[in-house]
């Protein structure tokens, strides 16, 4: 039997390559995963053993501690412990790690950054690569990253200011430039270190993340002992060894880095699961092409165990390699990831790639039995071919009862999954929602094989009138109803998911958009702490700016009003140019047409809507019309700017309304917000924008890795397309000789092929778009229902359906290139006589 | 050129060897032959004689070694692979010993597949006649595998005739039939002859098929050893017997696996 075995994997060889590539690609995104995952840790552990290089026992605080302006409130054990813990004899040395966010100001540049205190020498663990710690408040250290990203060198000046409030900046001279860390998990802010007391300022927020303590001629574990004893009574404290507090925050970071690699390996699970439909799927046709060797090894006295062995023998040598292939590829990818990781854009720095051989058996282990899982419906099915098949061409027999179970058994899953699904979406929430996701869409991939074929037989019909390699593609397409299904079922799991994420996030990102436009329906406003308000240079200077696209000034007085029977009473009114308004604001705006003033209904005292109200200013009085309006701000009125200036004598300007472009990027919004506050110092900007740009920010970031993610499952899906493709042209290959003898050309030949890729791509890509949408529905109502009062409706970005549909049939139609090359390569006497 | 004219396939020291060096086969070594139009020729010869390799490099389904071919006054060994399915598709037929049809479509279907191709309109009353002729009628809606042998081969024929190509090539077409429906097959091709002035080339090894045919052309070892004018069953035998004496060193199947 080996002699068959060997016979066999040589002629199949080639046949199998594309579900290798399948499994080599699911295996080293396991691997990958598994082994950035570890990598990670590594380095979390490396950065921390760095950070306590000189401290011998940490004092850790188990809760945050924040210093605030008021002592009694403060919540700063540590800094309170540290006198006690000098005091000791065994303690050589020790400090408080202090840390507060502040806001950078170098040139007209601003950025975040935070700012550490210098360590006492005993604990200090920062290195300087040029000039000197700082010797007084007015000077810093600044990492050598952000020193080269802001283009300093010593001795320049820059300010700094609290992040919380962003005024009060002082001044500080960079004297040191300190060595980046070789590798770590930072913020990727710039890093000052400045003496503690400027941190002793209470606005800057400071938060205490730990007390270094170096021990003198002791031992750790002793030390550990004594700073306990000393420290004894203070709450929220941990006294711990250096190893011990590498351990217990490696712990806690990698507890996120957990979180992570299971929602990766969510994703590899999903490339794995379209890895074993697109191996199952090859074994079931090479099956069924090899029935009559099969039979006749059956003939000359095989055992079924002996096909099967066959089969599985085939399988296992398939999954080593492949694994093996796919263990490289895993290792390839997550060294370029890392390496990736360490140039300077990235906040995260991963360090040198551990590779860990427990996980690399682990995907090896993956791979190899995915692949023999799923080569055993495949060759049970080979053990039915019976030895008289041998003699006449018959296929194995689907029977009756397997078609029939199939059909129950998917109606039963989709029926309990969708019911389910339904009331999750619309009662109960996410939870349930998720479980019956799952399970309908087991059925649907089950039924997927009975109806698949029909589909494509009908689409089939659509387009076989246009010309004869047309209907032979469709019919070609459903010749083979259950490995047409298969290879479709594949890419209908890439393409529903893919299109459920897409639908959810643009759903998503278009409710918050429009949330974000009722609360604040302008994108940036500007106002002046100047009591004289803006002037009319001022307002162009910012107009002016590029990347605003609309401006209303907004301009303010103080108004007596009265009427019959209600005696004057004032308001501060806002004076707008309604055309104005309504181009700047995103959703309806507040504005007050001529001869009329607008007021919340809550500041009536006794003035009615619709009658006339009289207006009195510091330049004189008219008659205006009372409009109540719910939506208007309570505590002032709203009346015409032109209206105002009859009234006011000297109206000031006190807010800039901008409407910026729809596009505007968060970093554009910036630009502009940093033009306007450099035009004035008393500038304050504020509006929609940024919070709009920062939410399209992280949902986009989001979409992107999630679809760099699923791409993964689709390339094998498409691989899977041309893998059947081109197990069905060798099948044909003497009916492709034959229409070659007939008059088929070389173009119509690869057409018919390509058409019948398309067929397939699309059928699939239609039925996972329209899933896809119903899934998104299902989740966001769930989603909406869990998080309360939050409303989500399903928005479909139909320009990126289009391009999900187009772009699944071009991999379609690029997936029977490579089968048409082989199916034109043979002459069509070649072809025929079946050499 | 005139003198070509009158032939509807030619071929002129045609010659196609297999391989390289001391190994190669030739397996035509240097043909000339021409078939007139409206003439059945039968091409016989022992086995491995060269008879199918001849068919296909006269169909243009082969490349040669060298030598040239002409269908219809056209030389096709000078064609690109375009050109010559387009001549293919409209001027020559074919029959095989098996797998003639594609399997996806009807027998209706793939009597048109050359037409269709071609975008050629269907002439119906000439479908009808071989329709009828043939006695497909009622089959016409049938797949290839829900026909018997004789039938498909059948179809094979009308599929052949309906495009009303310059010549038809048969390699052993009744190879796989019984005697009744051979004859079938045979009466066929005869009649297209006889009645309708088309040309057939016939490979065959049976001497019953030989005497349907105009002219026996024999083949040994890759050349020609002979040619029979009107011949009978009596005629052939006596013919294939003298051509295999004079190649001793051709064994009948010895060369084959
Ligand atoms: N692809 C090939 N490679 C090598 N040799 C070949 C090839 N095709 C045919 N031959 C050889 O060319 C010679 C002629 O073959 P051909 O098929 O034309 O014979 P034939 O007369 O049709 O025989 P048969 O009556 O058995 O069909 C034979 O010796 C054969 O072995
Ligand atoms: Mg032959």
């Amino acid at each position: 039997m080996n002699i068959v075995l060997l016979a066999g994997l040589r002629t199949s060889l080639a046949r199998l390559v594309a579900t290798g590539l399948a499994v080599a690609l699911s295996v080293g995104f396991v691997v990958a995963t598994l082994t950035l995952s570890t990598t990670f840790t590594r380095t979390t552990e490396q950065t921390l053993t760095a950070n306590m290089s000189h401290a011998d026992v940490r004092i850790t605080p188990t809760v945050a501690m924040v210093a605030t302006s008021d002592p009694r409130t403060s919540t700063d054990v540590l800094t309170d412990v540290l006198p006690r813990v000098l005091a000791l004899d065994q303690v050589a040395g020790a400090d408080v790690e202090r840390l507060a966010l502040v806001e950078l100001r170098s040139g007209s540049t601003r950025s975040a950054a935070q700012v550490a205190t210098v360590l006492d020498e005993s604990v200090r663990w920062q290195q300087l690569s040029a000039g000197v710690w700082p010797a007084t408040v007015a000077e810093a250290t600044l990492d050598q990253t952000a020193v080269s990203a802001l283009g300093l060198t010593l001795g320049d000046i820059l300010s700094i200011a609290p992040a919380s409030t962003g005024v009060g900046a002082i001044n500080v001279t960079i004297v040191g430039i300190t060595s980046p860390d070789s590798a770590g998990v930072g913020t990727g802010a710039p890093t000052l270190l400045m003496l503690p007391a400027v941190l002793d300022n209470p606005v800057y927020f400071p938060v205490s993340t730990g007390v270094l303590v170096a021990g003198d001629n002791i031992a750790a574990a002793d030390l550990v002992g004594a700073v306990s004893a000393a420290v004894a009574g203070s709450p929220g404290i941990v006294v711990q060894t250096a190893a011990q507090a590498v351990d217990y925050q490696t712990g806690e970071l990698s507890g996120s880095g957990t979180i992570l690699t299971s929602i990766l390996l969510a994703f590899a699970a999903v490339a794995l699961f379209v890895a074993s439909m697109v191996i199952s799927n090859t074994f079931q046709v090479l099956v069924a092409q090899r029935t009559r060797e099969f039979a006749l090894l059956r003939c000359i006295g095989a055992s079924t165990a002996q096909v099967r062995g066959l089969i599985l023998g085939e399988a296992f040598v398939l999954g080593a390699v492949a694994s093996a292939a796919g263990v490289a590829l895993g290792i390839v990818g997550a060294g370029a990831l890392a390496a990736l990781s360490r140039t300077d854009s990235s906040t995260l720095h991963l360090g040198e790639l551990v590779t860990d051989p427990l996980q690399l058996a682990l995907g090896m282990a993956i791979g190899m039995s995915l692949t023999l899982l799923s080569a055993l419906s495949p060759a049970h099915r080979a053990t039915r071919v019976r030895p008289v098949a041998a003699l006449r061409a018959v296929e194995a027999p689907r029977t009756a009862t397997s078609f029939v179970l199939r059909a129950i058994v998917a109606a039963a899953l989709i029926a309990v999954g969708g019911y389910t699904l339904v009331g999750g979406a619309t009662r109960s929430g996410l939870g349930l929602a998720v479980a019956a996701g799952v399970i309908s869409f087991v059925g649907v991939l089950l039924a997927s094989t009975l109806l698949i074929p029909w589909i494509v037989r009908v689409a089939g019909l659509l387009i076989a009138w246009t010309s004869v390699p047309a209907r032979l593609a469709s019919l070609n397409a459903s010749r083979n109803p259950g490995r047409t299904a298969s290879t479709a079922a594949a890419l209908l799991v890439g393409v529903t998911l893919v299109t459920m994420m897409v639908v959810g996030v643009t759903s998503v990102r278009t409710s918050v958009n429009d949330k974000i436009d009722e609360k604040r329906p302008v994108d940036l406003t500007v106002q002046t702490d100047d009591p004289a308000g803006f002037t009319a240079t001022m307002v162009g200077q910012i107009a002016a700016l590029p990347g605003v696209e609309e401006s209303a000034v907004i301009t303010a007085g103080r108004l007596g009003l009265s009427a019959d029977g209600v005696a004057e009473f004032q308001l501060p009114a806002r004076g707008v140019v309604p055309e104005e308004a309504r181009a700047v604001a995103r959703s309806a705006p507040t504005v007050a047409a001529a001869g009329e003033i607008v007021l919340n209904p809550s500041n009536a005292r006794g003035l009615t809507d619709g009658t006339g109200v009289t207006v009195r200013g510091s330049g004189g009085e008219r008659m205006l019309t009372a409009r109540f309006d719910p939506a208007a701000q309570p505590g002032q009125v709203v009346v015409t700017a032109e209206d105002l200036l009859v009234v006011v004598a000297s109206p000031t300007t006190t807010q800039v309304q901008l409407r910026l472009s729809d596009t505007a990027s968060g970093a554009e919004v910036q630009l502009i917000s940093s033009g306007i506050m450099s035009l004035g110092e008393d500038l304050v900007v504020g509006g929609g924008a940024p919070e709009r740009t920062y939410y399209a920010q992280i949902l986009d970031v989001m979409l992107l890795i999630v679809l760099a993610l699923l791409t993964i499952a689709v390339v094998i899906a498409v691989v899977g397309v041309a893998n059947t493709l081109a197990l069905s042209v060798l099948e044909r290959r003497r009916e492709s000789g034959l229409l070659r003898a007939l008059g088929l050309t070389r173009g119509q030949l690869r057409g018919m092929l390509a058409v019948e890729a398309a067929l397939i791509a699309l059928v699939a890509a239609g039925c996972g778009v329209v899933l896809g949408i119903v899934y998104a529905w299902a989740g966001l109502s769930a989603v909406a229902l869990q998080a309360n009062k939050l409303s989500l409706s399903v928005h479909l970005p139909w320009d990126q359906l289009g391009i999900i549909l187009g772009g699944t049939l071009v991999a379609g139609v690029l997936a029977s290139v490579i089968p048409a090359r082989q199916a034109t390569r043979k002459s069509p006497v070649n072809a025929l006589s079946g050499r | 050129m005139s003198e070509s004219q009158r032939f509807a396939a030619s071929a002129v020291e045609l010659r196609k060897s297999y391989g390289a060096g001391d190994s190669a086969v030739h397996a035509l070594a240097g043909v000339t032959v021409a078939f007139p139009r409206g003439e059945f020729a039968a091409v016989m010869g022992p086995s491995g004689s060269g008879k199918s390799t001849l068919m296909q490099c006269l169909a243009g389904l082969d490349s040669v070694s060298s030598g040239q071919v002409y269908i219809d006054d056209v030389r096709i060994t000078a064609l690109s692979d375009r050109a010559l399915t387009k001549l293919r598709r409209d001027r020559v037929g074919f029959v095989f010993q098996s797998f003639n049809l594609v399997p996806t479509l009807t027998a209706r279907q793939n009597m048109l597949l050359p037409l269709s191709l071609a975008r050629h309109r269907v002439d119906r009353a000439w479908l009808d006649q071989v329709v009828q002729t043939l006695g497909l009628a009622d089959r016409l809606k049938h797949r290839p595998h829900e026909l018997s042998g004789g039938q498909q081969q059948r179809v094979a024929v009308a599929r052949a005739l309906l495009s009303r190509p310059a010549v038809i090539f048969a390699d052993e077409p009744t190879g796989n039939l019984d005697s009744a429906a051979g004859t079938e097959v045979l009466t066929l091709l005869r009649q297209a002859v006889s009645q309708l002035g088309q040309t057939v080339i016939m490979v065959t090894h049976d001497p019953v098929a030989a005497s349907y045919a105009d002219r026996v052309v024999m083949l040994a070892d890759g050349e020609l050893a002979g040619e029979l004018a009107n011949p009978t069953v009596e005629s052939v035998l006596s013919a294939l017997a003298q051509a295999s004496a004079a190649s001793p060193v051709q064994p009948a199947t010895s060369s084959r696996p």
